[in-house]
């Protein structure tokens, strides 16, 4: 286990290297760039070159990466080429945002996932079932942003009883932005709350089937102690370990909701950056997202080691 | 059991409408505008990259909200149609490259940082000059400045510059910030932390979620602004914002989408303000290549017949009678502006066109792409186009890309493209600003069109202190540009706005980085 961190770790500066050389090829591949935006129609080519070169932007690619790499081995972001805020400070003051909605939104998968799918085991092949199993499907084929712009139409609209946009900061009023999550959580929540249910349906049924449980029945324990102290605990490995991952999904998937919601989170930063073509903090929310999503990962074998006690001693 | 169960269950469904009710008045911040309202919540259609005056160009919602800290020399009066004075009170030309201010006598800064001097305009316009800040687009014409005394300063140009006041001293290029404030707080710290002489002062910035200004009490207009408060919210979203305006979450909107002029006008709580603009839709092309079918005039007035403006005008899905047909780029009430069209009609004309194109030897057409940014309305308008275009053998493939991709391929160095429909805003009251970068042969929107007269007429337009005479040259220019037809002009869309009906004031400008809200006030 000790081994399997330590070579899990060791990677990771690695895996942090190849996503930004990737990020900063795609970013500088893309057409276009911050000068034109930022100067408008009126400039002349002398104003742009001029601005070009206050910006390094002039200077070759590969020099341009090896130096934000030095400066981000350092621990520094670089600045903003729209804003000259440091990109450090914009992610920090963003992420509360973003950690907050992808928190929420895994509470709510698991939240449904759990209970749906243990129904749909104990009762599998039931009307129960097909009905878990028909909405599961449905909730994975509707894009977010449909299940978003329905929320906002049942929930914001005709009931009244939401909040839609204007979220306030979740870090400094965390209960009065309470509400203004509950729709882009759910929103985000609910695609992998289905494939979850599939899971722990899935997972249930295999132990369901498996000798231990058999024996547990053989013993005449009641069915309940059996589904509950037996059965579950096992089936539920697979869902923990896929919930971290899909933590790390949701977290780099929020730019949509954000937008739709007006969350104050990384993803909307990301969005603008882009279109900005604001290279420094394009590369610095990457390396930040993919910075979580290489610990989700850990944290799911990690958390695999911790409830399975084979692989644990292996 | 069954009555209990039934009693359990109403009475969970009373208190839960009741808890829905209370999360929905209390926490989700619905309210209703009235006399006890002294606040205005805007909705911004994006998050300000900065509050930095010497940054300006290419950021509409930083413009919205600088628009109402700072204040600049001079304004332009968009109902008289005139320059008039702000920080300044008399200026006058002294000399064909020298400009003299006389500043009015007790303006304050806020949060405490003293009286507006000519110290401080001189170090706005030299930090812009000598930073190369970008601001500098409109400033480019002068020198320097320098104070000649408390309350005056003279500005000096490289040459003879007739649009350069209008564009260099008014709203959004011309805003002065506080020295003494950039000087104490650093640079970094005031692009965040404005300190300007405007009708609100800055009071705070959550990002991405909220820009709050208040009262500046000592403000130097007697009686303004009439609001305490005032919030700049980002939404994004269309349909949000709609939502929200019609929930009386937001005061005031902007960009509101044409097709739902209708449903806010029947909303007897919200009223509408459509504006004409200064922005206008066109058609342009490539022109590097000289054996492209566009190449040549014929098959660009061609184009410019077969284009229905008065169809774009009033299409439901597009602009839904929010628009001016045009075929020229100068709004109305500029230097040299005609009323009606120049060459081409509102109206198609299919014959005139099919024949332009027999006479270029394009009778039975050709095929060609036509880039656009990716706002939706231009990807509709383009799809008109498009389907106008049909009738005279021209078929269009539409490719949308990104304002920093589209910006990047119709760059004058390469114009690798073959047709393009865009917008754009005319960036200062001059006509100038409407017809140099278009047409100049080194004119930064000039795409491969080169016409040496027509450049020297633009240059000598700049030139020409005698305003009839320079009206007379605007003329001849618009006449010869949109008779070459390297622009096609469509349209001037509206500017639409929707407020709470209780709203006293609301701006109406025809740019849409100006929501000045120190007029603004509650009935």
């Amino acid at each position: 286990m000790v081994r399997l961190l330590v070579q899990r770790l060791a990677a990771v500066p690695v895996l942090l290297v190849l996503v930004s050389l990737v990020v900063f090829s795609f970013i500088h591949i893309a057409p276009g760039g911050p000068v034109e935006l930022m100067l408008g129609h009126d400039a002349t080519p002398e104003m742009q070159a001029q601005l070009t070169r206050q910006m390094g932007l002039d200077r070759p690619l590969h020099e341009q990466y090896v130096s934000w790499l030095w400066d981000a081995l350092r621990g520094d972001l670089q600045v903003s080429l729209s804003t000259n805020e440091a990109v450090l400070d914009m992610i920090a003051q963003r992420i509360p945002a973003s950690l907050a909605l992808a928190v929420l939104a895994t509470l709510i998968s698991l939240g449904v996932a759990i209970p749906a799918g243990i129904l749909s085991a104990y009762r599998h092949n039931t009307a129960v079932d097909y009905i878990s199993s028909t909405l599961s499907m449905i909730a994975m084929a509707i894009p977010n942003f449909v299940v978003a712009l329905v929320l906002v139409l049942v929930f914001a609209i005709w009931l009244g009883v939401l909040p839609i946009a204007g979220t306030p900061s979740i870090a400094r009023e965390p209960i009065r932005a309470l509400p203004y999550y509950a729709m882009p959580s759910i929103a985000l929540g609910l695609y992998f709350a289905a494939l979850q249910t599939r899971i722990m349906r899935a997972s249930l049924l295999d132990c369901l089937g498996s000798d231990y449980v058999r024996t547990a029945h053989a013993k005449g324990l009641h069915l309940r102690t059996v589904l509950w102290v037996h059965a579950l605990r096992n089936a539920l490995i697979p869902l923990v370990t896929i919930a971290a991952v899909n933590f790390a999904q949701i977290l780099s998937g929020t730019i949509v909701i954000e937008q739709i919601f007006g969350i104050p989170g990384v993803g909307s930063l990301f969005l603008q950056a882009i279109l900005q073509r604001d290279f420094p903090v394009v590369q610095g929310i990457a390396l930040v997202i993919a910075a979580i999503f290489i610990a989700a990962n850990l944290a799911a074998d990690l958390l695999y080691g911790v409830l399975d006690p084979r692989l644990r001693a292996a | 059991m069954g009555a209990h169960l039934a009693l359990d269950r109403r009475r969970f469904l009373h208190l839960s409408a009741a808890a829905a009710a209370t999360t929905a008045l209390a926490g989700c911040g619905v309210r209703l505008g009235g006399p006890s309202r002294n606040d205005v919540i805007a909705a911004i259609t994006g998050e300000p990259k900065t509050l930095d005056p010497f940054i300006v160009a290419g950021d509409v919602a930083s413009s919205q909200v600088m628009g109402n800290v700072y204040e600049a020399l001079l304004d332009y009066d968009f109902a008289e149609g005139r320059v008039v004075g702000v920080l300044a009170e008399k200026w006058e030309q002294r000399g064909p490259t020298t400009w003299a201010f006389k500043l009015r006598e007790g303006v304050k800064f806020h949060k405490d940082y003293g009286e507006l001097t000519a110290e401080d305009v001189v170090y706005n316009i030299e930090k812009t000059l000598k930073e190369k800040k970008p601001r500098q687009t409109n400033w480019q014409p002068a020198t320097g400045a320098r104070a000649a005394g408390k309350y005056e300063l003279e500005v000096s140009l490289q040459k003879v510059d007739q649009p350069f006041l209008i564009a260099a001293t008014t709203p959004s290029f011309g805003f002065i910030a506080s020295k003494r404030a950039i000087e104490e707080m650093g640079f970094e710290r005031f692009q965040r932390n404005p300190v300007g002489t405007g009708p609100f002062e800055f009071e705070s910035w959550v990002a991405g979620s909220e820009i709050v200004l208040k009262r500046f009490a000592g403000y130097w207009r007697s009686g303004q602004p009439k609001l305490e408060r005032l919030t700049f919210r980002p939404v994004a979203d269309a349909f949000v914002k709609l939502a929200q305006f019609e929930r009386g979450e937001l005061d005031f909107i902007d960009r509101v989408d044409y097709k739902d002029v209708a449903r806010i006008k029947q909303n007897t709580g919200l009223s509408v303000v459509s504006t004409p603009s200064w922005v206008w839709d066109y058609v342009t092309f490539g022109l590097k290549d000289p054996t492209k079918p566009w190449a040549k005039k014929e098959v660009r007035q061609a184009i410019a017949y077969a284009i229905d403006r008065d169809a774009i005008a009033n299409e439901t899905t597009l602009y839904a009678g929010h628009a001016t047909p045009t075929d020229d780029p100068v709004p109305p009430g500029f230097m040299g502006y005609k009323d009606g069209p120049w060459v081409y009609g509102n109206k198609a004309d299919v014959a005139k066109a099919r024949s332009l194109m027999q006479q270029a030897g394009y009778g039975s057409g050709f095929t060609a792409t036509m880039i656009t940014s990716s706002f939706p309305h231009l990807r509709r308008e383009a799809e008109l186009v498009a389907n106008q275009l049909k009738d005279i053998g021209i078929t269009v493939q539409i490719q949308g890309l990104d304002l920093a991709a589209y910006n990047a391929k119709v760059a004058p160095a390469d114009s690798k493209f073959d047709l393009a429909l865009e917008d754009i805003v005319v960036t200062a009251p001059d006509t100038d600003r409407a017809v140099y970068s278009f047409f100049h042969p080194k004119g930064s929107l000039n795409h491969g069109y080169n016409d040496p007269d027509l450049g020297k007429l633009l240059d000598d337009a700049r030139l020409e202190a005698d305003q009839a005479r320079r009206a007379d040259m605007y003329r001849k220019i618009t006449q010869k540009a949109v008779e070459d037809a390297s622009y096609i002009f469509t349209v001037h869309p509206n500017l639409v706005r929707g407020a709470n009906a209780k709203l006293k004031g609301v701006p109406g400008a025809p740019q849409e980085g100006k929501i000045f809200m120190r007029t603004v006030e509650w009935s």
